[in-house]
């Protein structure tokens, strides 16, 4: 289950702004219990897809790679959230017992 | 960086060295400057290093990028090294396993098609080499009939071209698929939706639409080619046995006193030898405009053959279909040959004349015999046929029948043998 949340999650974090590996991998982990091994495929994958880009600023003489989020990228994280939005109803069934009130609260 | 952290890195690199370095080089990097992050985050080595198992980073690289490389190759080669790299990458879970076993279905229809359209393309290169190698063999003459068996070859290769594409883009699209909910399946076992679909090639898909048009193109051309020169209704005819609406009728006639052995064969047409009326030896034949044949002298024999006059391609194949045109061969009463010989391809063949010895044989047309009006001692075979003796069908394949001083040979390879 959360697996499945961590693309979203990624992307929904990049659209508020580009960040590094580590600190993206910080974030996650604040939000999210997951393996810090889980990150990495993630992120390889949205960038396969073309979800998202890199780039290489210079930090304390090394290279930091920073991840952006791209347009489709954007219409992707656009597309997860009326999933999620989908997903809101099925929660809270759940989470009344299977009481199918919620749309008419 | 410390000994811990080199000795992880190295672990990685031996856990990835099968995969291609463009695969290996980013996530050594990533995961170089993961730890380099975290070290100026304050955390320690002992800590970095007891939250990274370098076997699940390996199986999370190899799954990945085995699904990477395979969707991005052509064709069945996509389908080769995933399957084995993507069980690597599953490290034995038995529900993704179990996925995995459920992709073989697919993958297995695919591999069928992928095979389908291979043959395809092999039949149209085949196509294009049997259309030069007939129109090599044409009569110059039929300049009409040439262009229409270049048609014809254009039809066959642009038809079976279309096919093979269709085919092979179909195996594709299911291999695509298939690798997609692979990759879900391994990823992300509970997710609803299969992550979107990776980039395509707006160029590719174009170059692919435009093959399939100019393959149909070709293929209608070739039809196009072909009906003018009469091709598909000379098949037609030739097939259903129709009897051709222009025949030439030929003839020749020798001396029997000069004659000792008499040699007929056919493709298609029939042969009937029979006792006539006239002092002669004669021979008729019913030519009609895609064969040709002619009877010669050749020293105290006679031999007819007929071939294809060069004006309709790949004759040989079809002409296997039983003829409606004849030859006609009559003796005078009286008259016994030392030795005759019938051969045809698929023509019916009947004898009713007397000989020293008489071979005859057919591969696929009706075989005739007047055995009892003549002293014959008879052999008959046949393979895939029967053998019917005075009208009672046999239920071997074999027939003898000791008789006079004259010997007939009757072969027949798929037709009947009716020894009357």
């Amino acid at each position: 289950m959360k697996k499945g949340v961590l693309e979203p999650l990624v992307l929904a974090i990049l659209k508020d702004g580009d960040a590094y590996g580590y600190e993206l991998s910080e974030r996650v982990a604040g939000i999210v219990d997951i393996a810090e091994t889980a990150l990495y495929p993630v992120l390889r994958r949205l960038q396969e897809q073309g979800l998202l880009e890199t780039y290489s600023v210079e930090h304390n003489g090394r290279l930091r790679k920073y991840y952006r989020i791209t347009p489709r990228g954007r219409r992707r994280w656009q597309e997860y959230v009326k999933e999620l939005e989908g997903l809101e109803r099925v929660i809270a069934l759940v989470k009344r017992g299977g009481k199918d009130d919620v749309g008419e609260d | 960086m410390s000994e811990k952290i080199d000795g992880l890195m190295a672990s990685l690199r031996a856990g990835l060295q099968d995969l291609p370095e463009e695969a290996v080089r980013p996530a050594l990097d990533y995961w170089a400057e993961y730890i380099a992050e975290a070290l100026e985050a304050g955390r320690s080595e002992e800590e970095i290093l007891s939250r990274l198992s370098t076997e699940e980073i390996v199986a999370a690289i190899r799954a990945e990028a085995s699904l990477v490389r395979a969707e991005s190759r052509p064709g069945p080669l996509r389908l080769t090294g995933a399957g084995r790299s993507v069980l690597r990458g599953l490290g034995g879970t038995a529900g993704r396993a179990s996925l995995l076993a459920a992709a073989s279905v697919p993958y297995t229809l695919a591999i069928g098609l992928y095979l389908c359209a291979v043959g395809s393309f092999l039949a149209v290169a085949a196509s294009a080499g049997l259309t030069v190698y007939e129109i090599t063999r044409m009569s110059a003459s039929s300049a009409w009939e040439r262009i229409g068996a270049a048609g014809l070859g254009l039809f066959a290769a642009g038809l079976l071209g279309a096919l093979g594409l269709l085919l092979w883009l179909a195996a594709n699209a299911i291999t695509r698929v298939t690798l997609r909910v692979l990759r879900r399946g391994v990823h992300r076992s509970d997710a609803k939706e299969p992550p979107p679909a990776a980039p395509r090639s707006p160029g590719r898909w174009k170059a692919r639409r435009a093959a399939f048009i100019v393959l149909l193109a070709l293929g209608l051309l070739g039809l196009g080619l072909t009906i003018p020169a009469r091709l598909p209704w000379s098949y037609v005819s030739i097939w259903n046995s129709m009897r051709p609406a222009a025949l030439t009728e030929r003839s020749w006639s020798f001396d029997p006193a000069e004659i000792r052995t008499l040699d007929l064969q056919t493709l298609s047409s029939g042969i009937t030898v029979r006792v006539g009326s006239s002092d002669l030896i004669t021979l008729r034949y019913e030519e009609p405009r895609w064969m040709s044949g002619a009877a010669l002298r050749r020293g105290d024999g006679v031999s007819f053959s007929e071939t294809s006059s060069g004006r309709l391609p790949y004759l040989e194949w079809v002409a296997r279909h039983e003829g409606v045109t004849t030859l006609v061969m009559e003796v005078p009463e009286g008259y016994v040959p030392r030795e005759v010989t019938l051969r045809s391809g698929s023509g019916p063949i009947e004898v009713a004349m007397p000989a020293e010895t008489i071979r005859v044989e057919t591969e696929n047309g009706r075989l005739g015999f007047a055995a009892s009006r003549y002293a014959y001692g008879v052999r008959a075979m046949t393979r895939n046929g029967t053998i019917s003796v005075s009208g009672t069908v046999l239920d071997r394949t074999t027939y003898e029948a000791a008789g006079g001083p004259l010997e007939a040979e009757l072969r027949s390879v798929d037709g009947k043998v009716e020894i009357r």
